[in-house]
């Protein structure tokens, strides 16, 4: 079987046109913090990057590592207290989301920015129908009537392929599967025309081939609505199949920013390389026993206590002393592939 | 011949009894066994009924039907005291390394409970035991006097681990172990787990969602659906010529962390798995299946040999034909 | 949404809780000294903790050394004139008796203690013992016990403390024993849920499978982990103890005179509420105190212990 994958490299150049789109959501410099017993720390530390119409960028990162507060910091949905938004700013249709009140952010929720987050039950309400929930938002948003609202709900049902949904409009969400509810959740989402839609690991509660039927889904509706997705996951399996371009974070940071095919033939972080040489991947597994897997040493450094330098020096095995002394800047590697690393020169390709 | 396994289930089945007189059938006839030495995976999506399987042959539920041979002993009906030592024999790993040690235990207490209850230590002699089996799995003895919560996540399954090999098992029974872990983490502990099988001879049954972890920790690899085995042989075998349309169906949906490199057109299944309350007569799979006929609503296909030991429960890719069971 | 921002709290509190750079030590005192810091830095973890735990700890001190505080014995009538107000030389007064009201209250704070302890000692013990049987067996042993609790929980706890102290006899022994059995039923409901919630954690299947025996599992896995929410709902329970018994003294069926028991002292100073009110305000006052101590004491634990803010 590894011959036909490794030879079968049909491709399909799908990933190419977002290269010269608008920018619809531009993050610069985003600082985040909590305040925990052991002090203030910060969660995600001076991230910057732009969202193009039509791309689906992939932010990928281990727990940790600030791509979930990332997500919900541009959303302006930190707790505050303890959170705080403690610098930066995010352009979203030529204003300052930062500077937006609540009110005003409530506004733009749910309408031209929208979010869908893991856990489809838990984010539903489980005694409104599922047609109460999906009209509130269409008529607060696009001011329809009652009954043009849950026409344009049963259209947004039908179009995440939704059987019968006339019928399912009344059912409440323990009627539906897991899988059913986050289609559910992606039409809620769409149903007000967004042009950012922010995905919060979508599919990690869902079995591997609903995941497919998801992640098939969100391309469809971004190659039918030109809509920008912003898709937060941990899975690097699911950044190669779905996204257009892809952030690695580590311990509150950006360290490597590059196109989807770049980042993976060639990453320029030793993160990225460990990550991808961690995985064990279908079709490429030798006898039991005899290859192992890449493990990177040590855990991901708490937020309060980081090692100087650069993060990832402690468990790199490409370290040295100016990696631990002096923070490496991100830098372009090569045309649209940035990194922040002292060595990326002497990486070696993942196997 | 193969050799004799140390582990054999056959007919195993449980119906968990539900409010109204009906129920749940998680486990509905599945047979297989673990050989000396050899990781067997059990592979399948959520409420499939692998980790049933796993709970029955740990004894944490008694089967409704059918057999767990464990060293020619059926360990089925045994009461509790009986199966006391034939624990000894079964260790067990669980998926959540933050909920499978007691927390208000010493690390050291944990993993050196399994000595205590059979009797085989005490005193010094459990101390150095546990700071020999602490090494093994990669931790310093000196964290014996730690509590859980000061573990990361990783150590705690390496906990985990340690726990089920001091009291020297010849099978493991892993639940999902890694799912929970990062993928760094991930493969680290993958790695301990592959090791110290090879070292120790162990016997494992790998229950995994995750197709790739599977394929790379077996050596034989069995799919569930709905309560029962669809698919089951060698892993390279079943791996690169999967014969049943469900394991095609989920090898070919896992995302493959190659830009551009779909092995296979993905065959994207329609609609949810069926309730287990309810199943759906005849193969189970007809429902969701791509290719289904009319036997299929009719009749539930019998596991077929396809080539050697691969064998699949599909009446129209792997249909009983007696020649190919005489070629193998 | 609501799910996402715990998270996010989450995230931000487990990013805090790696620092443990634990000094290496070693061996049983080393974990002894640990709990012992944990319980005392939870009793003490917000301001109205600390005050409760303060006001507590001076509950303790005046009745461990009552003789020593009060400037009179507790029943010596004639100490002073009857009915003085409060004065510099009589601190509450003096009641129809000439007893000094502040020694007596001092000294009622030992028959306050002797209350909390014994009475919330029986309900705990055995309201846990049946909780944690009833919890753990399941089957036919559960439903018996747990039935047998829900009778006994649909009287209220002072029905069955009067009736109680009319069988046994008025007396403050007994009115502690019929406030602690009252409240065992309580205690059994707390035990059983959080015995059920415990059972359902992977340790204890980890544990079973391990071959534990039913000792091991409830004295060893069960017990130490349903301990913390008991401790709580115990802390609070003092208080109410403590009131209950107050007033069954104050009915006559609990403490009897000439005893400092504070809710005996305000029975008595009824008839002279009008003219002396020092004689009621004062063991008012205090039962008042304790309650709000053991309230706050309580609430702080259990702030405390809320598993969402530990790592």
């Amino acid at each position: 079987m590894s011959d036909v994958a490794m030879n079968d490299l049909s491709e399909t150049p799908v990933r190419t046109r977002a290269t010269d789109a608008k920018t619809v959501l531009a993050v610069e410099d985003l600082c985040t913090d909590f305040r925990t017993k052991a002090g203030s720390v910060r969660a995600v530390d001076g991230v910057s990057f732009e969202l193009k119409a039509g791309e689906i960028l992939a932010i990928v990162g281990e727990s940790g590592s600030g791509k979930s507060v990332t997500s919900l910091s541009i959303m302006g949905l930190i707790p505050e207290p303890p959170g705080r938004i403690a610098g930066g700013r995010v352009f979203f249709d030529g204003q300052d989301l930062t500077k937006l009140t609540d009110r005003q952010l409530q506004k733009l929720r749910g309408s031209s920015l929208s979010m869908i987050f893991q856990e489809p039950m838990t984010s539903l309400n489980p005694v409104l129908s599922i047609g109460r929930q999906m009209t509130e938002g269409i008529r607060q948003h696009l001011g329809m009537s009652a009954d043009q609202a849950r026409r344009h709900a049963v259209e947004m049902m039908r179009r995440v392929s939704i059987p019968a949904p006339e019928h399912r409009l009344k059912e409440y969400p323990h009627q539906f599967s897991g899988g059913m509810l986050q289609r559910i959740m992606i039409a809620i989402a769409m149903s007000c025309n967004p042009k950012v839609l922010i995905a919060d690991e979508p599919t990690t509660a869902l079995d591997v081939t609903i995941q497919a039927q998801i992640l098939e889904l969100m391309q469809e509706l971004r190659d039918m609505t030109g809509a920008a997705i912003m898709l937060i996951t941990h899975d690097m399996g699911v950044v190669a199949e779905t996204a257009d371009r892809v952030i690695v974070m580590y311990a509150g940071q950006k360290i490597e920013e590059g196109s989807v095919e770049e980042v993976f033939r060639a990453p320029r972080h030793p993160y990225t390389l460990g990550l991808l040489g961690a995985l064990p991947r279908l079709g490429q597994a030798g006898a039991v026993g005899d290859t192992e897997l890449n493990e990177i040493p040590g855990v991901v450094p708490p937020l309060t206590d980081l090692p100087p330098g650069c993060r990832f020096s402690d468990r790199c095995s490409y370290a040295t002393d100016k990696c631990r002394a002096e923070t490496p800047p991100l830098e372009t590697k090569r045309p649209g592939h940035i990194a922040a690393c002292w060595h990326s020169d002497e990486l070696e390709s993942p196997t | 011949m193969t050799p004799a396994p140390v582990l054999a289930v056959q007919g195993l089945v449980k119906r968990f009894p539900m409010r109204g007189g009906r129920f749940v059938n998680a486990v509905n006839g599945v047979s297989l066994e673990i050989r000396p030495g050899e990781t067997l995976g059990l592979v399948g999506e959520s409420g499939c009924g692998k980790s049933t399987v796993g709970k029955l042959i740990m004894k944490l539920h008694d089967p409704t039907e059918g057999a767990i041979v464990v060293r020619g002993q059926n360990i089925a009906g045994l009461s509790r005291r009986l199966m006391k030592p034939v624990r000894r024999q079964i260790q067990t790993i669980f998926q959540d390394p933050y909920g499978s040690l007691n927390p208000r235990m010493t690390a050291g207490a944990i993993v050196g409970e399994p000595l205590k209850i059979h009797g085989i230590a005490s005193g010094r002699d459990l101390t150095r035991r546990v700071a020999e089996v602490f090494e093994k799995v990669g931790l310093r003895a000196d964290q014996m006097t730690r509590f859980p919560h000061e573990f990361s996540g990783g150590q705690r399954q390496r906990l985990s681990i340690a726990r089920a090999l001091i009291v020297d098992p010849e099978i493991i029974i892993a639940d999902e172990p890694v799912s929970a872990l990062d993928v760094s983490i991930q493969a680290s502990v993958i790695n301990l787990l592959i090791r110290l099988q090879k070292e120790m001879g162990l016997s494992l049954l790998f229950i995994s969602h995750d197709m790739s972890v599977v394929e790379h920790v077996s050596h034989r690899v069995a799919v569930m659906y709905l309560g029962r085995i669809v698919e089951i042989g060698p892993r390279d075998m079943l791996f690169s010529n999967p014969q049943h349309p469900y394991t095609q169906a989920l090898l070919s949906a896992v995302p493959v962390a190659k830009p551009g490199a779909r092995r296979r057109e993905r065959i994207v299944l329609k609609g949810d798995v069926p309730s287990p309350v309810d199943p759906p007569p005849g193969c189970h799979f007809h429902t969701r299946c791509p290719i289904a006929e009319d036997i299929c609503r009719q009749k539930a296909p019998a596991l077929n040999t396809v080539d050697g030991e691969h064998r699949a429960a599909c009446h129209l890719r792997a249909p009983d034909a007696p020649a190919a069971r005489s070629a193998a | 949404m609501q799910q996402r921002v715990r998270n996010a709290m989450a995230i931000a509190s487990a990013a805090g809780s790696h620092v443990d750079p634990v000094p290496d030590t070693q061996g049983r005192w080393y974990v002894f000294a640990r709990n012992l810091h944990t319980v005392f830095s939870a009793a003490t973890a917000n301001r109205g903790a600390k005050l409760g735990f303060f006001l507590v700890l001076a509950l303790i001190v005046v009745a461990i050394f009552a003789p020593l505080i009060a400037p009179y014995p507790a029943d010596q009538m004639g100490a002073g004139m009857s009915l003085l107000p409060p004065n510099g030389d009589y601190w509450f007064g003096t009641d129809e008796f000439g007893r000094d009201i502040f020694s007596r209250v001092i000294y009622g704070a030992r028959l306050t203690i002797q209350v909390g302890l014994i009475a919330v000692g029986i309900s705990l013990t055995i309201g846990t013992i049946t909780g944690l049987v009833a919890g753990y067996a399941g089957g036919w042993t559960e439903r018996v016990l747990m039935r047998l609790v829900d009778v006994v929980f649909s009287f209220t706890e002072t029905l069955i403390a009067l009736a109680a102290v009319a069988v046994l006899g008025p007396s403050l022994t007994n009115a502690m024993i019929a406030v602690g059995v009252a409240a065992i039923p309580f205690y059994a409901r707390v035990a059983y849920s959080v015995t059920l919630v415990e059972r359902n954690r992977a340790y204890f299947d980890a544990a079973y499978v391990a071959g534990a025996g039913h000792l091991r599992l409830i004295f060893v896995h069960l017990l130490p982990n349903i301990v913390p929410p008991l401790i709580v709902v115990a802390t609070l329970g003092v208080s109410s103890a403590v009131l209950a018994a107050a007033g069954l003294s104050f009915l006559g069926l609990g403490a009897q005179p000439p005893s400092p028991e504070w809710g005996a002292m305000l029975s008595a100073g009824r008839d002279y509420f009008t003219l002396a009110p020092w004689i009621m305000i004062y063991p008012g006052v205090a039962i008042m105190i304790v309650v709000l101590a053991f309230n706050l004491l309580g609430d702080g634990i259990r702030e405390a212990l809320d598993p969402r803010q530990k790592s």
